[in-house]
């Protein structure tokens, strides 16, 4: 292990992360016999994920008649599988709605990326027949998270991670690896396993830069890597929430043929026409959570 | 001042004083500013893809003006007819991220290149040609025109802000 991942493992408790609610609920709704009283109960240990949720399903985007007031009532409305979702997405910003420096992201930033990550793993998802576009939604929410812990690494070591990058043609996560000894996408994986998060979703935040990886790691959901890889891949070059890594990521043409895909220019552009009718949903989204 | 974001598929025109246009985030798209020097009239759009003519019926598309032909045609053409004229336009662009890719096909993805080409066709068909450009590599950008200076500016993810 290296001095940076155990320095960083050791400090995890520092890190601006709470999934484990979110890991918790998303685990007990995966259990088709969940009931709701208990579902609420875990909810409830998180006085401020309540009361953002109640404040969502209140707001303009349901448009609900009668208030909600209560958890229970919550999720009775939204459903199981929604409710999955909105867990995520607010834990998420709570985490994510930050200054990453090392990645000269400003606030709100990795927050706006990670949305429309996890908006385009879902279409993906959806387009594919994959069988779980929520996880999907997840997935492609949570793939960064290594970037939170390893940014001040990145920050202090940026002129060797580019020099990296430029003379040795590799992509950004490689050059991490290879001047700091770890990338966002392992260390993130690492939190990730800590968390307590399902091995899919570890899976996915470890391999979405390199998902021949996942292929040759006999990764249990390599439809799942396949699909936040060509994600994350869209939501960079739409330009949502773009670091100072830029699009030093290659598109690995595999992976994305894996999903079914026939790849020519037309179809690549067919795809980001229709990705991107759906800024609106990912604005409101943005604007809504609190 | 006030800033005004063009949002990915969008065109904003302004003879308001005291307004920034800026495109937010330019990966792959296109981000282009017009200004008239005598109105003081300014344009921006943000374009995401070549060519519109991709779709079968590009009408139904509900944001039309993420295409380069479409996006380039419609602001010069709504500028000229609010008054601006062709001798005294500015046009600058900034965008386009090439492909990171090492492998064969790239071209499959190089969407900025492809949009950087589109623009510049778009931009000289309509018989002007362009100032300023800062295209390609892989780094981020956003651009920035004010409305009462004509001032552009540019400011490439990592790096200060710059006039352009």
């Amino acid at each position: 292990m290296t001095k940076i991942i155990h320095d960083i493992l050791e400090r995890e408790d520092n890190l601006p992360c709470n999934f484990h609610i979110a890991i918790q609920v998303s685990k007990m709704l995966d259990d088709f016999n969940v009931s709701i009283d208990k579902l609420a109960k875990v909810i409830g240990t998180d006085q401020a994920l309540s009361v953002k949720l109640l404040k969502y399903c209140n707001s303009a985007e349901y448009g609900f008649s009668r208030k909600i007031s209560t958890v229970n009532d919550a999720i009775a409305r939204l459903g199981f599988k929604s409710f999955k979702t909105i867990v995520f997405t607010i834990v998420s910003k709570s985490s994510l709605n930050r200054e990453i420096r090392g990645y000269g992201l400003k606030s709100g930033e990795i927050w706006k990326n990670s949305i429309s990550c996890a908006f385009y793993s879902r279409y993906l998802a959806e387009l594919t027949d994959y069988v779980d576009p929520d996880q999907a939604f997840t997935a492609g929410m949570l793939r960064d998270i290594g970037k939170l812990a390893l940014q001040e690494y990145v920050e202090n070591d940026f002129k060797n991670i580019i020099n990296a990058v430029n003379n040795e043609k590799i992509p950004f996560f490689k050059a991490e690896e290879k001047t700091l000894g770890v990338s966002h996408c392992h260390i993130g994986a690492l939190l990730a396993e800590r968390w307590s998060f399902p091995q899919v979703l570890v899976d996915a935040v470890k391999y979405h830069h390199c998902p021949e990886e996942a292929q040759r790691a006999g990764c249990e959901d390599t439809d799942l890597v396949n699909i936040v890889h060509l994600a994350d891949y869209l939501a960079l070059i739409l330009g949502y929430g773009i670091g100072t890594d830029g699009i030093m990521y290659e598109l690995d043409m595999t992976s994305v043929e894996g999903l079914g895909f026939n790849l020519t220019c037309e179809n690549m552009e067919l795809l980001i026409a229709d990705i991107a009718n759906n800024s609106n949903e990912i604005e409101s989204l943005i604007s809504n959570i609190e | 001042m006030r800033e005004i974001r063009v949002k990915m598929g969008e065109i904003e025109l302004t003879t308001i004083p005291g307004i920034v246009l800026t495109t937010p985030g330019l990966g792959s798209g296109v981000g282009m500013g017009v200004y008239d020097r005598k109105s003081r009239m300014a344009g921006m759009a943000h374009i995401i893809l070549p060519d519109s003519k991709i779709l079968q019926d590009p009408e139904e598309d509900e944001r039309p003006y993420k295409y380069a032909d479409v996006a380039v045609s419609a602001l010069l053409g709504k500028m000229l007819s609010l008054g601006a004229k062709k001798e005294n336009l500015v046009v600058k662009i900034a965008g386009g991220i090439d492909a990171f890719n090492f492998k064969e096909n790239s071209e499959i993805i190089n969407i900025g290149g492809r949009n950087v080409k589109a623009v510049y066709n778009a931009i000289n068909e309509m018989g002007l040609t362009v100032a300023n450009a800062d295209t390609g590599g892989s780094s981020g950008r956003i651009l920035k025109l004010n409305a009462l200076s004509g001032a552009f500016y540019l400011k490439i993810i990592g790096k200060k802000e710059a006039e352009f």
